[in-house]
């Protein structure tokens, strides 16, 4: 009779926690597969892509018209307006989506979204959402971008502007000093900046360090530690380090390099291949990473700084926020 | 009767040891992913020189899900010309081969590869495959997934560290809302991969390559051997393989891919009694070289040693809820403190289940999961159902590795598309 009861009550005790999820099983409220997004493909200019696309009804009824006027449907109603060449005064707020073949922003000015089928110019210490062109992009000084911006031809970016999420443009991008963003995509990022300098590389006693000569090898370096490369080096593989790498001037690398630590090139550094890092990255005067018309990426978990004369054909992501000096 | 007891007692204690330990490592792990920096994989990086890749697929009487894999696959933003898609039929009595040929004929980088005779079972296919594939680069998907357009190119792109042998992305139930099982497998998937998987990533441990939404280097595979015809989990050997000789196995979460999980309780259990049996093989198998490895660090196969036991946990686990049942009755746990008797079925409970309650529970915050939560009791009772399980496959290991016979290849029943669409 004990036993009996013991395992009744055992029993009692052990549905207990089925309490709270009767409702859930007999009514089910959230029973439907995680969403994940199969139509996905990284693409770095998607921003602008799918902007066009959206405005590419109302661009067909525009164009050709002197000023037209109509509300687009997108996340919100958005009063969109058209003007073959639109100028937006210094220091004038625009709610809203200006369109126009030509667009001239003046300095101060405060807009949403902007899209130029031709040129699209901004001055200094404008604040806009999204910009796109069609053709060439210039941004002013201290510009800040709060979402992101494309071009398909060159952009252009003066000092001390904020490029928001995303920076893309089909042709060069060049970034003046003082630029902050977080991916820039051109073919290729160049900068033009004060910083000629080469970086300076910290002394690291217990490194790894690879001589001058040439370094054949059809297998790929990987060193546990630091690892430093001494100048004029030329290594034909990849290089994987867990831990900093400090890589002097004029150091050819032919494959990827992959670093769990910082990666600081001093100068004038050429890689064929990606360069990443699971903290900073470092790419000092004259660094170039990627090969015309290929395409490379630079990827930092953190920061990337980038100084004067540095070229990467491709895609610079840093996820902590990158900055050219 | 006295020595009984002893022995009792100890292996209780012993038992809630090992559940202690396993609880920390969970709980450590769902802290490391919800609150650590997460360890970035090399999916961002965009490349012009992408790798010819080949894909295998193995396939027995798969004529409910083919067409829907090879749909997935020509939809790939991957470039065709540097695809080389293996469907490998192994004697199907459906109209798996039709399809594969049907497709082969429109598409020529799919390429059919029929194993009319000889053994069968996943090690064999995948071996022949290997054998006939013609790029370093092989990923791997069973019949019942269907890769997005972007998803060979993240896997791939983590073979750009020298240093990972394979890669592995996540699995996501697409059957959900078909039954409370398949809800429950879902929560078990999302805690498995969104958590333990990312944070043995992060922590530099033991990720797990799962055998599908994965790939590795044809070399090192064949210099490995190739896969092991005689195991039920050639996923679990080959990564305990390649994490013994060095290799690092990347976990790419963001490398997603529905599949579908078992909607019936028995098939379930069957899925679970394999595994099983083939885990504690691969344990069996790979423990000494594991141990002597110089190639990873003590921390490394601590983990690693703790993830190719884990199937040994439920066996225990039930053995130790025997054992203070055995004490309590036979008077060695008297009845005022039997406290203590309920604190070790209450502390059994606990660690067997709220461990990966953690990681389950962290996985829907993560994911976004909303009243689904009210279901994580419901694991409690799933628990017993999968120890039940998973006992099984360990006396089928046992027994197979005493007699040192080979296993027999069973596969996952299949649903049909249609039935799962509506989820």
């Amino acid at each position: 009779m004990f036993l009996l009861l013991s395992i009744v009550l055992f029993g009692i005790v052990l549905m207990v926690p089925a309490i709270p999820s009767i409702r859930e099983v007999r009514w089910p409220r959230d029973e439907g597969r995680l969403r994940i997004p199969e139509q996905y493909e990284r693409d770095p200019r998607w921003f602008g892509r799918s902007y066009r696309e959206k405005l590419a009804g109302f661009v067909a009824a525009a164009r050709g018209d002197e000023s037209y006027q109509a509300d687009l449907k997108l996340r919100t109603d958005e009063e969109t307006r058209w003007a073959p060449d639109l100028t937006i005064p210094p220091g004038e707020r625009v709610r809203g989506i200006a369109v126009g073949e030509r667009i001239r922003v003046g300095h101060g000015a405060g807009i949403r979204d902007a899209y130029a089928l031709q040129s699209l110019d901004v001055e200094r210490d404008v604040v806009a959402r999204t910009l796109t062109s069609d053709g060439v992009l210039h941004l002013g000084p201290s510009v800040s971008i709060l979402r992101w911006i494309d071009a398909d031809g060159e952009i252009a970016v003066d000092t001390g502007a904020n490029l928001g999420v995303s920076a893309s443009g089909g042709a060069r991008v060049t970034l003046a000093d003082g630029v902050r963003f977080e991916r820039v995509w051109g073919k290729p990022v160049t900068s033009r900046t004060g910083a000629t300098a080469p970086f300076p590389l910290v002394e690291r006693k217990d490194a790894t360090l690879i001589g001058a000569a040439a370094v054949e090898t059809g297998k790929p370096i990987i060193v546990y530690g630091p690892l430093r490369i001494a100048a004029g080096t030329t290594i034909r593989s990849d290089i994987k380090v867990h831990g900093p790498l400090d890589v002097e001037s004029g150091v050819r690398i032919s494959g990827n390099v992959i670093a769990r630590g910082d990666v600081t090139f001093a100068s004038e550094v050429f890689v064929e291949g990606h360069v990443f890092s699971e903290q900073d990255v470092w790419l000092g005067p004259g660094c170039r990473v990627g090969r015309h018309p290929g395409t490379k990426t630079v990827y930092a978990a953190r920061r990337v700084v980038i100084a004067n004369d540095v070229e990467v054909e491709g895609w610079i992501v840093a996820e902590g926020g990158g900055q050219t000096r | 009767m006295g020595s009984l007891v002893t022995v009792l007692q100890t292996w209780s204690w012993i038992v809630v040891g090992i559940l202690l330990l396993y609880a920390v490592r969970h709980w450590h792990f769902t802290l490391n992913r919800v609150s650590a920096r997460q360890r970035p994989t090399y999916q961002d990086l965009l490349d012009s020189d992408l790798p010819a890749v080949s894909i295998i697929i193995p396939m027995r009487n798969e004529d409910r899900v083919a067409t829907a894999i090879f749909d997935a696959l020509v939809a790939s933003s991957y470039p065709h010309d540097l695809l080389e898609v293996l469907p490998v039929d192994d004697q199907s009595e459906d109209d798996t081969p039709t399809i594969a040929y049907t497709y082969s004929q429109r598409y020529p980088f799919i390429k059919p590869i029929y194993n009319l005779q000889g053994e069968r079972g996943k090690p064999n296919a995948l071996n022949r495959a290997l054998s006939l594939a013609s790029n370093e680069i092989v990923l791997v998907f069973d019949a019942d997934y269907t890769p997005g357009k972007d998803v060979i190119r993240e896997l791939v792109m983590g073979f750009v560290d020298p240093e990972v042998g394979a890669v592995m992305g996540r699995v996501v139930p697409r059957n959900n809302a078909k039954s409370l099982l398949t809800r429950l497998l879902a929560l078990e998937r999302s805690g498995g991969y969104q958590v333990d998987q990312q944070a043995r990533y992060n922590l530099d441990l033991f990720p797990q390559y799962g055998g599908t939404v994965g790939g590795f280097r044809r070399s090192v595979v064949l210099d490995l051997g190739g896969f092991d015809a005689r195991t039920l989990a050639e996923d679990t050997d080959l990564s305990a393989r390649l994490f013994i000789n060095g290799w690092r196995i990347l976990y790419a979460n963001h490398a997603e891919c529905y599949e579908q999980v078992p909607d019936t309780w028995s098939g379930r259990f069957r899925q679970l009694r394999r595994w099983a049996h083939g885990h504690n093989r691969a344990l069996v198998v790979n423990l000494i070289p594991l141990l002597r490895s110089r190639k990873i660090s003590v921390r490394q196969k601590f983990d690693a040693f703790l993830l190719l036991f884990i199937y040994c946990v439920p066996p225990i686990l039930l053995s130790g809820i025997a054992a203070d049942a055995l004490l309590f009755y036979m008077g060695a746990i008297p009845v005022i403190p039997g406290i203590i008797f309920a604190f070790l079925v209450v502390s059994f409970n606990a660690f067997g289940n709220f461990a990966p309650v953690f990681e389950v529970g962290a996985a829907e915050l993560l994911d976004g999961g909303r009243e689904r939560i009210y279901l994580l009791p419901c694991l409690i009772y799933m628990f017993l159902f999968n120890s039940w399980a998973v006992t099984l496959g360990a006396i089928d290991a046992l027994g197979d590795l005493l007699k040192s016979r080979r296993p027999p290849w069973d596969q996952t029943q299949r649903t049909k598309r249609s039935d799962v669409s509506a989820a």
